[in-house]
């Protein structure tokens, strides 16, 4: 087969830049962030941010190279789009136009107004996040779209050339070799050797070793073999380690499936994303078709995680056909010079040149001797001579060639004069968003190099931090949960903890602090919130373009699920984008509802909206989302409603009843008392009534009250447990009279809604011969001929015999929440 | 704020349906005729648009270990390329075939492959569509089915189901000029099927559509009744679109009124098309028995209740507890069944038993039989008394009253007050059956055994032939297939004649085959036996319970919810009709000490009937064994070696040479004629031989 190249269309430069600056639109004389002039009394250091925003724990710094109590101050423009009233928020002094303008009206002029913040660190935790409001706009963070700066200093390359410097020790794994004291810098591992044998091919392995640049120009790996036979060596020591392929039907990819599916391949590779990385210009693949042994192409790009902790390869999680039709697209990519048979080596040679060449540093290596361990002593990271060893201009014969240029040579020597102090998400995320090439495919600062935009478009990461919770970030980057699964992009796996820095960095670079995701709303305002959200009489059709506990959108476009709106953003991000979509994403889809309405209005139907996506999957199914949902929807309009089914954390034996108002209750008829009580709609029937059925009823709602696992009553003796037998309810308008036997004694009981909230559970003894206990637990109350009787310690409280055969308990409903809009703000912490 | 894009609005479909009851009718000379010319002004009515389809090229079998085969790819999914050798299952080199014999919108037969099980397979075709439009593609399969319209997945059904027409429905775009369907239907066991149609109507256009078709149908039957229709006419009865009418018991109130309890809890009161509610809420009743002008017993998952209107305003306000004795975990197949009362007043139910160790005795585990139920697994022990019929006396005593039974999905008490139970094939029950139920008797399923009096801790590791001695036989075994596969309720014709010749004799439905079958008992040796024939196919659903109307007709009450029925609707009630005429039947099929003596409805020709060749019989047994079901065993012809006929020619005796007892004996009576010329409306019966009568 003659080699040809591959031809990757549309694909433009991805330069791997460390700085925020260069990532976005560089304008002739505005340029984007601000500047950040810090020290700490030992070191000052100069950098451009997007915004003056951060929050920072105890232990972090708003750079990397200063220790955690610095001072600061930020200086650039604000570009103020019109004429008006504005309010700038912030807990520490701001001056625009040489005037403090914080936390009060102030009129600013249309234009880029000069913006200065000084910034002391107190020990503990550090919060800046400006906001800002004006006749114009509501209330939201400054977007970094309003910050610029003019003249950026020549010392903020030199802090740009440090971090430059930390990231390629990083990335070279220079801690591997050099021991360090230094805990920020993180080892980066390699490829397990042990089946390498296995799935490369050894002329392959003799030409990569020899000089890995000559496969990739940006090859992490050294030259440290010193001449032909010491490759042949260690290649024929890899090769001896080979198992025999599995020449079974899952790991060899068919003829018939290569020969039909490499046209599939080439197209996966453009649509799914390969492409963002591996286009023109990225990481080269010429010749990845004579690196595989035949059928391991397929098995390493469906699983590249597998046995590579430092790879910066993801998983995108193909099916063995995805895999096998990229292996063939790609197989094709095949050089001869490459395939030729490497000169024959001596084994045992081999594994000693794999310990004494610093190989076993990086790589694990297992034989049947087993592990193999590095044997080269090299100096330590902290006492390294800067000119010297690997780094000096002209490498030695016996340093490792890791074919450095000018400019990387100094970054990495301006690091190990001045090495990073602390931790500083500031640092961090611009440096792994650019490690893990994110901005390639998301807008971040700018917009994104290789995907494309509208509908099929992935989120914005520039203001992710504002708008995700970190607890689904950390959902999305490391357990592979996906919003947007129709999207011709995928979002691969990087690995299991691979972004932890980002879980945390996004958040504290936007300046936000942590929001609970518990929230208690009131069942009226979440019954009025999916009225919204549906598509009947008074509705907005959310559904049309969003799905919705699980259905897909009613429309063409299509939107995240709603249900899971709240598990995913936060809650001041989803109010902000209700009022006015348009500020945060310009162009979106989604319509602003409510910008004509008066403000009162708004709010109260926002407020609706939030608290009916707070319920999460216990939203009531909006108007007109799929019959097959809604027809298995049991609701409660005038009469109360009984269903007899085993409800989930009651007995089999159990009732539910839904009583108009929207409260509804589970009594148990093998223990014979009520189990616990929700407020929402009533029940989900469809596990009992689809298909064979067999499944407990769904419950639809918020659980307010649990019962204590003890029977409510005792006759005569509050000691002993009586035994139960039920025998049955009898209807009265519907609503049951339960009657059981406590040993012996007839009783009734009957629950109804409290008109002061919560449920009363009147009961009837039947017998008034005997004291009767009653067990209250937190917050139920006991009232006998309308007087409230109160428990003992033990939460015990006595009907003296003789009184009185009716009393009845109260449950207390859910949670009184004030003033509509508020009560969801506040988010309670159950 | 208003301004939607116009494209998102529900797009609203003027379609000219024909409203209920609107007629489309045209009467012709013959049913044929009538039928072309009704479907013709429908479809004109209707503007049916037929999309040119090109046939289904088909492929198969690829392998789906475990029923992995739905999600693994194999290369028509990846791009189909109709030449194309492929590697099958087993390495076998398969290729695109001809699927001319598949037709829209019926059950296609997929078992074409020589090996159909724990297979999968491709179907391929193109449409033709004259511009872009949106159209509706209705599915059905036995077992997986997923679906790509032009590349892109349009549906996905992963698991095993039976087969329902048009269960699946999928909005599908179809782009102008050539759209290629591509299906990949998936096999576990059994049954292999799919069906398929295009339409330009949405689901609830095409329910209507079908239900114009359904009604022209029952009109041609009314008009030009043919076979079976010519003497029992099925009439549906109307039931109002938001009654889900599954039926899970029947009984008729002393008034008249049909009480009909419904597996979503429901219990409807029918009289003179006048439904009301009695009583909901309840957890899947399987059963009614009424006991008073306002009081019923149903039979709910948990519990025996009475339900009684205390206030005449015909819904029930009074729910009491009878029995509750029996544990109740919460699994899917805790049925309770029944109940019903004997003249004594005593109150009769049946307890499905779950339980089987399939893993512990290395079988397929089977149709979830031992997916443990939410509240907890504890195999058999935690649900006590399953697999029994249990009474309760009139002062509520509950006794239990019969073992080893499995689905037990049908009582009834005959008119000399026998009690008879149905039981469903499966492990032990190589075949339906028909119990009859005595007091601690055994009858094949060992779960019962971890209660009663002869308990034991592992009773599925009785010894087979131990269990095989103790059990009591099954009155009628019904031969799996050919006479149902899943038996439901047994009814005794009392009516005196008002529903035919067949006065005293048993009928009972079928839930999977839609089907009455007829039942003739006969005591021999001092135990129930006889045979069963084919009676009436051709309803509309599951047939799951019968109960005579006062005016003499059977009512039927159907539900195929999660066991799929052949019919097509998911549920309903339909009324067979008496026609008048009497069809020329094999009335009875009785055991002599050497042979079989055959009653027929009509004089029979004394040529035809007395040539030993007209009957043509064979006997054979099902395996009593731990694996479900079981094939036919031991098939045996035999040949009758003298024909006897009685002087009025109603009665055939063949001498045969010699009983074997413990079998099934087949008879099919070919070529015989009545004396008026007429041919057997059924030709076959089916005789559970377990004693022989002394001479």
């Amino acid at each position: 087969m003659t080699p040809r190249r591959l031809h990757f269309a549309l694909i433009t430069a991805v330069a791997v830049s460390l700085s925020w600056t260069s990532l976005a639109v560089a304008a002739q004389d505005a340029l984007p962030g601000l500047l950040w002039v810090a020290r700490d009394g030992q070191s000052t250091v100069q950098f451009v941010a997007p915004t003056p925003n951060f929050a920072l724990e105890p232990q972090e710094s708003i750079h990397a190279q200063l220790v955690p109590a610095f001072s600061a101050e930020c200086t650039g423009l604000l570009k103020v789009p019109e004429l008006g009233r504005y309010t700038i928020h912030a807990d520490i002094p701001i001056w625009v136009n040489g005037a403090e303008v914080q936390n009060r009206v102030v009129k600013l002029d249309a234009g880029e107004l000069p913006i200065r913040i000084a910034f002391d660190r107190k020990p503990g935790k550090a919060r800046l996040q400006l906001l800002w409001e004006s006749e114009y706009f509501g209330l939201e963070p400054i977007p970094a779209t309003a910050f610029t700066h003019r003249d950026t200093p020549p010392a903020v390359a030199a802090t740009e050339q440090l971090v430059r410097g930390r990231e390629l020790v990083e990335e070279l794994g220079c801690v591997a070799c050099h021991n360090t004291r230094n805990s920020l810098l993180q080892k980066r591992g390699a490829a397990d050797l042990a089946d390498a044998g296995t799935r490369l091919n050894s002329s392959w392995i003799f030409r990569w070793l020899d000089d890995p640049r000559h496969f990739r120009s940006d090859a992490a790996m050294p030259r440290v073999l010193r001449s032909a036979e010491e490759c042949a060596d260690v290649t024929a020591y890899l090769f001896k380690l080979r198992k025999i392929p599995d020449h079974d039907a899952k790991t060899k990819p068919k003829d018939n499936v290569v020969a039909t599916s490499a046209d599939h391949g080439k197209e996966l590779f453009a649509r799914i994303g390969c492409a963002a990385c591996h286009g023109e210009g990225g990481v080269a693949l010429a010749g990845i078709g004579s690196k595989f042994v035949e059928g391991q192409l397929a098995l390493y790009i469906q699983n590249p995680l597998h046995g590579r902790s430092g790879t910066r390869m993801p998983d995108f999680a193909l099916t063995a056909g995805e895999a096998a039709a990229l292996a063939a697209y790609l197989g094709n990519e095949r050089r001869a010079d490459y395939e030729q048979a490497p000169p024959a080596g001596n084994v045992d040679r081999g594994r000693v040149l794999l310990a004494s060449r610093g190989c076993a540093a990086c790589h694990v290596i297992r034989d049947d001797q087993g592990t193999v361990v590095t044997t080269l002593d090299s100096p330590a990271f902290e006492s390294l001579d800067v000119e010297r060893g690997c780094l000096a201009g002209n490498p030695s014969a016996t340093a490792a060639h890791f074919a450095l240029n000018d400019s990387e040579r100094s970054a990495i020597r301006a690091f190990l004069r001045s090495p990073d102090v602390s931790e500083s998400p500031l640092t961090d995320v611009p440096r792994l968003v650019a490690r893990f090439r994110c901005a390639s495919c998301h807008e971040f600062n700018g917009p994104a190099t290789f995907s494309s935009g509208g509908n099929q478009a992935p989120p914005s990461l520039s203001e992710i931090g504002n708008r995700l919770r970190p607890e689904w970030l950390d959902g999305v980057l490391h357990q592979l949960q996906r919003s947007r699964s129709w999207l011709e992009l995928r979002m691969p796996h990087y690995g299991d903890a691979t972004l932890a820095a980002l879980v945390r960095g996004f958040p504290a670079v936007a300046g936000v602090e942590h929001e609970p995701t518990e929230t208690l709303p009131q069942f009226a305002q979440v019954r009025s919130g999916a009225r919204l959200i549906g598509s009947g009489e008074g509705g907005l059709s959310c559904i049309n373009c969003h799905d919705c506990l699980g259905e897909r959108s009613m429309g063409d476009l299509r939107g995240p699920d709603l249900a899971g709106a709240h598990e995913r953003l936060r809650g001041d991000w989803i109010r902000r984008w209700l009022r006015e979509p348009s500020r945060i994403a310009p162009g979106t889809a989604m319509p602003a509802f409510f910008t004509a309405l008066p403000a009162t209005d708004r709010e109260q139907k926002i407020g609706d909206i939030f608290a009916a996506l707070s319920a999460g999957r216990n939203m009531p199914v909006p108007i007109g989302l799929r019959e097959t949902t809604a027809d298995y929807l049991l609701t409660v309009t005038n009469t109360p409603v009984v269903v007899r089914g085993f409800l989930p954390d009651s007995s089999p034996r159990s009732i539910a009843v839904g009583l108009p108002g929207g409260l509804s209750y589970c009594f148990d008829a093998e223990s014979c008392r009520v189990r616990y009580a929700w407020s929402g709609e009533f029940l989900n029937m469809k596990p009992v009534w689809w298909g064979r059925g067999g499944q407990p009823p769904e419950p639809r709602g918020l659980k307010f009250y649990s019962a204590p696992d003890v029977f409510p009553l005792r006759l005569g003796d509050r000691s002993a447990t009586p035994s139960v037998k039920f025998l049955g309810y009898a209807l009265a308008n519907k609503l049951p009279e339960f009657r059981f036997a406590v040993d012996g004694v007839a009783v009734k009981e009957r629950i109804d809604a409290a008109p002061e909230g919560g449920l009363w559970c009147r009961f009837d003894s039947g017998d008034s011969r005997k004291d009767v206990w009653c067990h209250l637990s937190v917050g139920v109350r006991l009232r006998v001929a309308g007087r409230d009787v109160v428990a003992d310690a033990d939460g015990w409280a006595r009907i003296p015999a003789a009184t009185s055969t009716s009393f009845e308990l109260w449950i207390p409903g859910p949670a009184r929440a004030g003033p509509a809009d508020t009560a969801v703000n506040k988010s309670t912490r159950r | 704020m208003s301004a939607w894009p116009a494209r998102l609005l529900p797009v609203v479909l003027a379609l000219a349906l024909p409203a209920r009851g609107e007629e489309f009718y045209f009467k012709r000379v013959t049913r044929e005729a009538t039928r072309q010319a009704s479907l013709a002004l429908l479809k004109q009515k209707l503007g049916v648009v037929e999309f040119p389809q090109s046939p289904w090229r088909f492929v198969g079998p690829f392998p789906s270990p475990d029923g992995k085969g739905a999600t693994t790819v194999y290369p028509p999914e990846e791009r189909v390329d109709l030449g194309a050798e492929y590697d099958g299952l087993g390495g076998r080199k398969i290729h695109w075939q001809d699927g001319n014999r598949f037709t829209d919108g019926e059950i296609n037969e997929l078992s074409v492959f020589p090996v159909n099980e724990f297979v999968v397979c491709y179907l391929h075709r193109t449409i033709e569509s004259d511009q872009d439009q949106d159209v509706h593609i209705y599915l059905g399969s036995n077992d997986s089915i997923t679906a790509w319209l032009n590349g892109a997945k349009i549906h996905e059904f992963n698991g095993g189901r039976a087969i329902k027409l048009d269960e699946d429905h999928v909005t599908i775009h179809l782009k102008k000029g050539t759209n290629a369907v591509l299906l990949k239907v998936g096999n576990l066991g059994g049954s292999y099927e799919f069906s398929y149609k295009l339409s330009r109507f949405s689901p609830v256009e095409q329910g209507r559509i079908d239900e114009a078709t359904t009604r022209l149908n029952e009109q041609l039957g009314r008009d030009f009744p043919t076979g079976e229709a010519r003497y029992y006419r099925i009439d549906t009865v109307a039931v109002p679109h938001d009654i889900i009418l599954e039926v899970g018991g029947m009984a008729l109130m002393p008034d008249g009124r049909l009480m009909v309890c419904t597996r979503r809890g429901e219990v409807w009161s029918l009289l003179d098309d006048r439904w009301k509610l009695f009583a909901s809420g309840l957890d899947e009743p399987m059963g009614v028995c009424p006991t008073a002008a306002n009081q019923i017993i149903v039979a709910q998952r948990p519990e025996l209740t009475r339900l009684t209107d205390t206030d005449g305003d015909g819904e029930a306000d009074q729910f009491e507890t009878l029995a509750d004795q029996w544990n109740y975990s919460g699994h899917i197949y805790e049925w309770t069944f029944g109940p019903v009362r004997d003249r004594a007043g005593n109150l009769y139910g049946t307890l499905a038993c779950w339980f089987f160790p399939t893993k512990k005795y290395d079988l397929a585990p089977y149709s979830g039989w031992e997916i443990p139920p939410p509240h907890g697994y504890q195999p058999g022990c935690s649900t006590a008394w399953r697999g029994w019929c249990f009474q309760v006396t009139p002062r509520g005593e509950f006794i239990p009253w019969s073992a080893g039974l499995r689905s037990p999905n049908g009582l009834g008490i005959s008119p000399a007050g026998d009690l008879f139970v149905s039981d469903n094939q499966g492990e032990y029950y190589g075949a339906c059956v028909l119990h009859h139920i005595t007091r601690d008797a055994f009858h094949g399923h060992p779960n019962a055994l971890f209660w009663g009096p002869t308990a034991t801790a592992d009773p599925f590791g009785i010894p087979m032939a131990e269990l095989d001695q103790r059990r009591k036989l099954p009155a009628v075994v019904f031969p799996y297939g050919v006479m149902g596969q899943s038996a439901s309720q047994p009814l005794w014709d009392e009516t005196g004649g008002k529903f035919g010749p067949f006065a005293r004799q048993m009928f009972i439905g079928d839930q999977t085959k839609a089907t009455v079958m007829r039942v003739q008992l006969e005591k021999v040796e001092g135990e129930f036996q006889g045979a069963c024939f084919p009676f009436r196919a051709g309803f509309q659903s599951g047939n799951n319970c019968l109960v005579f109307d006062r005016d003499g007709s059977l009512l039927v009450g159907q539900t195929d919810r999660g066991w799929g029925a052949i019919g097509g609707k998911p549920y309903g009630l339909q009324r067979l009709v008496w026609t008048g005429d009497v069809p020329f039947e094999i009335h009875s099929m009785q055991v002599t000490h050497d042979g079989f003596e055959l009653l027929f409805t009509e004089p029979v020709d004394a040529a035809t009937a007395r040539n030993p060749d007209t009957y043509s019989l064979q006997h054979y047994h099902y395996y009593y064994q731990r694996k479900y079901g079981s094939p036919q065993v031991a098939n045996t012809s035999v040949k009758a070696i003298a024909v006897e006929v009685s002087a009025d020619r109603r009665r055939v005796k063949l001498k045969l040479p010699e009983l074997v007892p413990g079998k099934i004996y087949e008879l099919h009576v070919r070529g015989l004629r009545s004396e008026d010329g007429s041919e057997l409306l059924h030709d076959a019966a089916y005789y559970t031989l377990n004693r022989i009568p002394k001479p």
